[in-house]
């Protein structure tokens, strides 16, 4: 017998009016990947320098806080998305606070990503002029990164889901070759220890290198755009465990080679040029390609920065206008990039003002917090009405959002 | 005859048909057809029977003369001269306006032989030819089941080309059928002389560097496409039939992939995969690394090569640019020459213009061993050639300028716009992106026939149960 259904059994494509439309929402598993990706594409190259710099051989522990403080931000967000599977967040928000109130706070929301898109883009600069190129003219360089970004921004967010899904492979296969290094040649942890001996420093130091954190809210997007499963909130926390365990494990060993001489370690330190001394040059820098393999996570992070920025600022704008945005977006990121944070000592004084900490810090909880409470206020007032999302229709008369 | 002179009157040289008066049973009337397209002996027979026949009216020479023909009564003077042109006879009596459409076409068709772009070692050899009659004989012949529809069209102002859509009704998605129709049906051109002149109107985005339609010339083939959902589009007049919908992964897949052990077609599957992979990236990774990245090289390795580029008058990018435009130019020119001059030119220009040229010292030795490699690889897929070749020479141009960091992101660029595509519902780079875990065993491995027990779920179809 064979299972002849009515309905179709593929589950991209919706019809209407006789058309084939696209389904525009990620799935499970995708959400999976970029929590995967989110969690450890940035914090891996300027973040432990900083830390080691400031806090020395304690500088993991610091690391691990932050990771900590940022899987709580992302067991929140999986919350919202689990409670919102219909509404987005841009309509959650209106639903409860309005359109001028939402708008104010996805402008503010718009800044912060803005500022965390030009964190991730630096990073990525700065990663490639110090350890991979000899001569390297970010001025230039960053045109072929902003060609990319401007892609990205005229696409949905369903191809960006995809080609997380598509490159998760290659960042794993960088990162297991690095852990394989690490283990086989018996990288010695020995100078992690004694722990916390300079209370002070380890205290200045967890104050002002915060600006790292917040790196999962871009899953903003992903409220009421997501085909969950049961299981996939649990599934996608454990890849977010599993990527902040493993630059918890890095900055460990980072810490261990460098910890007890900070004032040696600079842009250049990284876990590739570590690892260049234990397995030296005999078969190619294994270690630089592995990075290199791992640096495009952070390629994409900032892809999904940009995304998010971009629609956040068509959602404040009120016009669906993909090309102008991200065409504007692009420029004011090269100039930001070029005259700011492609400075160390700019981009130092950015990244580790107090002022910076408190608002990185207050966002990264205050935005998925926002999200989860809306979330269930509308569920409430859905229990309440007894049916599924009620003024859903009227909310989204700029379906543009959606895409 | 007035019906006759009404016909005649429409050609811009008369004397292309002929027409010849007649006693058709006892009524008087007249032929009239175009003696290059029509089937002498049916000519003859259907004449014969009409003047031995009995009857007056156009309806009496369908019942009683004319029972063993295909015949059609036609009010349609148009629609006459279509069939006119198509080869057949049309008839005409005194007092009655109408014309009745005798099918006497005559095809000189070539005979139904193996596709030189699709042979074989194992499996069936028969490839389609120029006349969709015979290629829906073809299809039929492996698709006895009522539910194979076909549902025919004419396409072209000038040319009326047949194009026949065919599916199979309780496997294909209605709505990818009636979007492949309604696509058809739209298209208002003076003609179509090959099923490729389709194409761009079946494709969602034309422009595109990435074929968006299958393309067969085996009936095998298409047989198999349909028992999977798709729709596929034959034309009369071209021996190719385009499917739809279609996703990367198909032009990765060999109809003999099916014919062999499955091991053996995982492991070449896999080798395709590997060797677009490197066809694609090989020189713009020689030419990067050696411009920016000469560290990431093993130390021996640097060495020979250090020697073998010691002297050159070309940057990397230069000479490795120069390799492979020379190798586009040779693969166009022996294509287009006649056979036995393009194995000559072949070997001139691979051998003797290569050799020569390293030798006199304007290129290197690795940069002809990596363009040689890497358009040995590209043939892997045969299909994605022109796409290929075009996306090394980008890569090429982006890592010799960007090194790593350019060729990543244009890499990152490239995957990002097919990961963007979809036709038809099913996504491009299905089942990688988004991942369709059941369509993994015949993607990169080939999994045993029996283990296929679903459609493939990257497509639309209405029922993916292929075995109980």
């Amino acid at each position: 017998m064979t299972n002849t259904k009515a309905q179709s059994t593929h589950n991209v494509s919706e019809e209407t009016d006789g058309q084939i439309t696209k389904s525009k929402q990620s799935t499970g598993a995708q959400l999976v990947v970029v929590v995967f990706i989110l969690s450890l594409a940035t914090k891996m190259f300027l973040l432990p320098i900083y830390l080691i710099q400031t806090a020395g051989r304690d500088g993991y522990i610091i690391l691990s806080i932050e990771a900590v403080f940022d899987l709580v931000t992302l067991g929140i967000l999986l919350a919202a998305i689990a409670l919102s599977k219909d509404r987005t967040f841009f309509e959650l928000l209106e639903n409860v606070i309005g359109k001028i109130g939402a708008k104010i706070t996805v402008a503010v929301i718009a800044l912060f990503l803005f500022f965390k898109l030009n964190i991730a883009a630096a990073e990525t600069l700065t990663f490639y002029s110090d350890n991979v190129f000899a001569d390297f003219d970010s001025s230039v360089m960053i045109i072929v990164l902003l060609v990319f970004l401007g892609a990205v921004a005229n696409h949905t967010l369903r191809a960006l889901c995809r080609l997380n899904e598509f490159i998760a492979p290659v960042v794993a296969i960088g990162i297991v070759i690095l852990i394989t290094i690490v283990l086989a040649t018996g990288f010695d942890f020995a100078n992690i220890f004694p722990a916390m001996r300079d209370g002070a420093a380890f205290k200045r130091s967890l104050l002002h290198n915060v600006a790292w954190l917040g790196d999962f809210t871009p899953l903003l997007l992903f409220i009421g755009r997501t085909k969950t499963k049961k299981r996939t909130a649990g599934i996608a926390a454990a890849a977010g465990v599993i990527g902040s365990a493993v630059t918890v494990f890095f900055s460990i060993v980072m810490c261990s080679a460098f910890g007890n001489i900070p004032h040696l370690a600079d842009s250049r330190t990284n876990i590739s040029s570590i690892l260049q001394f234990s397995i030296g040059n005999v078969y190619g820098r294994i270690d630089l390609l592995s990075s290199i393999f791992w640096s495009i996570a952070a390629f994409v992070e900032t892809a999904l920065f940009f995304y998010a920025t971009a629609r956040c600022v068509e959602y404040v704008i009120g016009k669906s206008a993909h090309f102008k945005i991200g065409l504007a977006l692009c420029v004011i990121l090269y100039f930001v990039q070029i005259f700011a944070m492609t400075d160390p000592t700019v981009f130092a004084l950015v990244v580790s003002s107090l002022a910076t900490s408190v608002i990185v810090s207050s966002l990264s909880l205050a935005a998925p917090v926002l999200a989860l409470m809306c979330a269930l206020i509308m569920k409430k007032r859905d229990k309440k009405q007894g049916n599924a999302p009620s003024d859903y229709s009227e909310s989204t008369k700029n379906e543009n959002y959606r895409a | 005859m007035e019906q006759i002179e009404r016909i005649k009157g429409k050609f811009e040289t008369p004397s292309n048909v002929v027409s010849r008066e007649l006693k058709a049973g006892e009524a008087r009337g007249a032929v009239l057809y175009n003696p290059d397209l029509v089937d002498d002996a049916a000519l003859r027979a259907v004449v014969f029977a009409l003047e031995k026949g009995e009857g007056k009216t156009l309806e009496d020479f369908v019942r009683y003369v004319l029972y063993e023909n295909e015949t059609e009564i036609s009010e349609s003077v148009n629609d006459s001269i279509n069939s006119l042109l198509s080869g057949d006879l049309l008839l005409c009596v005194e007092n009655d306006a109408r014309y009745l459409v005798i099918n006497t076409r005559s095809y000189t068709t070539r005979s139904v032989t193996e596709p030189p772009t699709e042979t074989v070692m194992r499996g069936p050899r028969e490839g389609f030819i120029e006349d969709l009659k015979t290629n829906l004989s073809l299809l039929e012949r492996r698709l006895k089941t009522p539910s194979f529809a076909i549902e025919k069209l004419t396409v072209g102002r000038k040319t009326k080309t047949n194009v026949a859509v065919c599916y199979l009704a309780d496997v294909a998605d209605p709505r990818v059928v009636k979007k492949v129709k309604k696509r058809l049906e739209k298209i208002d051109i003076d003609g179509i002389t090959d099923s490729h002149y389709v194409t761009p109107f079946l494709e969602e985005n034309p422009l595109s560097l990435f074929p968006q339609v299958g393309i067969a010339e085996k009936p095998d083939v298409v047989a198999a496409k349909i028992l999977e959902g798709r729709v596929a589009v034959a034309v009369d007049g071209s021996p190719i039939v385009v499917t739809v919908p279609f996703v990367l992964v198909e032009d990765f897949q060999s109809g003999e992939d099916y014919y062999q052990r499955s091991g053996f077609a995982t492991f070449v599957r896999i080798l395709r995969y590997a060797g677009l992979s490197f066809a694609l990236l090989l020189p713009a990774l020689y030419v990067a690394l050696q411009n920016f990245h000469y560290t990431l090289i093993p130390v021996r390795f640097m060495i020979t090569l250090m020697a073998a580029i010691k002297g050159l008058p070309l940057s990397p990018l230069a000479e490795t640019l120069f390799v492979l435009l020379l190798f586009e130019v040779i693969r166009e020119a022996s294509v287009r020459m006649p056979r036995a001059v393009g194995m000559a030119m072949s070997i001139v220009g691979a051998l003797v213009l290569g050799e020569t040229a390293v030798n006199a010292g304007v290129i290197s030795s690795p940069a002809v061993m990596v363009t040689a490699l890497s358009s040995i690889a590209l043939f892997t897929v045969p299909n994605l050639i022109g796409t290929s070749s075009v996306l090394r020479l980008a890569f090429t141009v982006i890592g010799g300028l960007c090194g790593l960091f350019g060729l990543i992101l244009a890499v990152l660029f490239t995957l990002h716009y097919i990961c963007s595509m979809n036709g038809y519902g099913a996504p491009y780079l299905a089942p990688f992106a988004p991942l369709v875990y059941s369509d993994f065993k015949d993607t990169i491995e080939r999994a045993p026939i029996k283990e296929l027990k679903t459609r493939p779920r990257s497509i639309p179809n209405i029922n993916d149960t292929r075995q109980a």
